[in-house]
């Protein structure tokens, strides 16, 4: 049911109900609540570089021991979600050496496309570091206190997304059989060390990782994506409600609990135009602990699929499905669970869908990031996805 | 329909105003009074985009008076009589059109958006407190109609370049039909 007035200006006693509603993980429901509170407030405006240069050096003087300099401050391109600026930071170290490294400023304007929580992209980046090649993070204010907005600091890795192409944004990165083959291994290795990763020992206080044996964690990411449609959606869509009743009706337990990223695709990783190695894994966001089939299955949406130059469909633009599933169980040693991929291709479709068609057209509306062009671009891929969501229910009902 | 026209152009031009004008270099002369003009034509096509049906409407009844009232007064020789035949074949042609109720844009949008929320009303208390049978039958009339809206949808934004064959999908004039 659509009641505008309620989701653009939301009273307490709604935001509560909704809390109540969709139970979920407590850095999950902080994120949602703290958006809904602020979404009747004003547009959002960028900051100006040289406010974010006077919050830049206040934050790094309570962190770095000697002098420092920042410089070189530029806002960059690339990605939907977060603004972004690079700079230049040269500093005595403890030693007294100096020292002078690239980093990234990664910050969350008032409303984004997918709306994340600073600390659990942090804790995660810093984890998996460990099996393949993420951007160094070195600093996080989670709640925006010092630098004004959500933002961590992280290294910044010099490398393409893809080969240079004219035209509008599209999903598909159209690597070309040269690519495809100096990167296609290194993906489906990445891939697989991500969900076989053991980050039990690693500091996942931002999470609430789900039970083995159990589909409590699934549940509560049904919630979460149920709550942001209930906050965001523009007007009622019947196949919506009905995907999350099959999806809520037919949540599987989790037998193995994996980092997953959501958004693992070409598009979001950098690499060598020279010899094509990957340099870094990007955009961590939207990682959860859960299951990973539901990586596979966002991977396998159409909106990924590219076809090769014998006309076979390339799954991520990489490798036949089967190609790709083999390898992936091989090098993960988890095996692959048709049911469960099944189950999660309507999962990643319903969620993205809720991205592209509740998401993207509200925050246009406020005017909440400074990517709303880019935002309403993607309203544009939901007609795929529903489409891939209808196909994969129509298997199941 | 989502996202309207009203949006897509309240988001173009704040990328202009916001992003792309300031850092258009101030010397780009050309550049910079072109991006100010399309900034201004958005603003006129956010005004007139959901008006250009009725706007049409009018101009068609108030052209088909002129038609009737100089038909009314036209006396001459074979050339008045000639074109007053062929007005009468026109006001023929169009009286349909000028009986026929249409909503304008705004109310259309209004009974859409109703009838999805009472549909999905539906859907909720099938699966809430439905009788087996009209659970069974909303699975299968949501599922049969959204086919006909994804079917439409896909053509409608092919050109957005997120099909990876937008060639073999339906044109939008045999979707509307």
């Amino acid at each position: 049911m659509v009641v505008p007035d309620v989701k653009q200006n939301p009273s307490d006693e709604w935001i509560e109900s909704l809390r109540e509603r969709f139970p979920t993980e407590r850095t999950v429901d902080e994120t949602l609540t703290r958006k809904m509170k602020h979404r009747s407030g004003p547009r959002h405006r960028p900051q100006t570089v040289a406010s974010v240069t006077e919050r830049l050096t206040r934050f790094l003087a309570r962190r770095l021991p000697g002098e420092f300099l920042v410089s070189d401050i530029r806002s960059l391109a690339g990605g939907s979600s977060k603004e972004q600026f690079s700079f230049r930071l040269n500093w005595r170290d403890e030693k007294g050496d100096e020292r002078s490294e690239a980093l990234v400023l990664r910050m969350r304007p008032s409303e984004s496309i997918v709306e994340t929580h600073t600390l659990r992209e942090y804790q995660a980046m810093k984890a998996v570091r460990e099996v393949m090649p993420v951007p160094a993070v070195h600093w996080c204010d989670p709640e925006g206190e010092e630098l004004g907005q959500p933002a961590l600091i992280a290294g910044f890795c010099k490398g393409i997304t893809r080969p240079p192409s004219q035209g509008a944004y599209t999903p598909r990165q159209g690597f070309g059989a040269k690519y495809r083959a100096l990167l296609g291994p290194q993906f489906v290795r990445y891939f697989a060390e991500l969900a076989k990763f053991d980050w039990r020992h690693s500091d996942v206080s931002a999470f609430d990782p789900p039970r083995v044996g159990s589909n409590d964690g699934v549940i509560k990411a049904i919630n979460w994506w149920e709550r942001v449609w209930e906050e965001d959606s523009v007007e009622a869509h019947p196949l919506m409600t009905l995907a999350a009743q099959w999806l809520r009706d037919h949540a599987p337990p989790i037998d193995y609990v994996s980092f997953v990223h959501r958004d693992f695709r070409g598009g979001n990783f950098l690499f060598d135009p020279e010899n094509g190695r990957i340099m870094a894994i990007l955009d961590w966001e939207l990682v959860h602990l859960g299951d990973r089939h539901e990586d596979l299955a966002f991977l396998f949406s159409p909106l990924f699929s590219e076809k090769d130059e014998e006309g076979v469909e390339l799954v991520g633009g990489f490798f036949p499905r089967d190609v790709f599933i083999g390898e992936y169980e091989r090098l993960s040693g988890l095996p692959v669970d048709p049911e469960r991929l099944a189950y999660y291709d309507v999962f990643s479709c319903w969620r993205g869908a809720i991205n592209a068609l509740a998401t993207a057209p509200r925050i246009m509306m406020g005017e909440k990031t400074h990517q709303d062009i880019r935002v309403g671009w993607i309203i544009n891929s939901a007609p795929l996805m529903l489409s891939a969501m209808h196909n994969a229910l129509k298997k199941r009902l | 329909m989502v996202p309207d026209f009203a949006l897509r152009i309240q988001s173009m031009i704040r990328s202009l105003q916001d992003v792309v004008l300031p850092a258009i270099p101030e010397d780009s002369k050309l550049a910079l009074d072109q991006a100010r003009i399309i900034v201004g034509n958005l603003r006129i096509m956010a005004d007139q985009h959901d008006k250009t049906f009725r706007y049409e409407f009018v101009e068609l009844r108030e052209y088909a008076r002129l038609v009737e009232d100089l038909t009314a007064t036209a006396d001459g020789g074979d050339a008045t009589r000639m074109a007053i035949e062929r007005a009468k074949t026109s006001l023929a042609a169009v009286a349909p059109a000028l009986e026929t109720p249409i909503p304008n844009q705004a109310e259309l949008l209004a009974f859409v958006k109703s009838l999805k929320s009472s549909a999905d009303a539906l859907v909720r208390a099938a699966h809430e407190d439905g009788a087996l049978s009209f659970r069974q039958a909303a699975v299968s009339l949501v599922m049969h109609q959204s086919r006909g809206q994804i079917a439409r949808e896909r053509s409608w934004f092919r050109a957005a370049g997120f099909e990876l064959e937008p060639e073999k999908l339906p044109s939008l004039d045999e979707m509307l039909r």
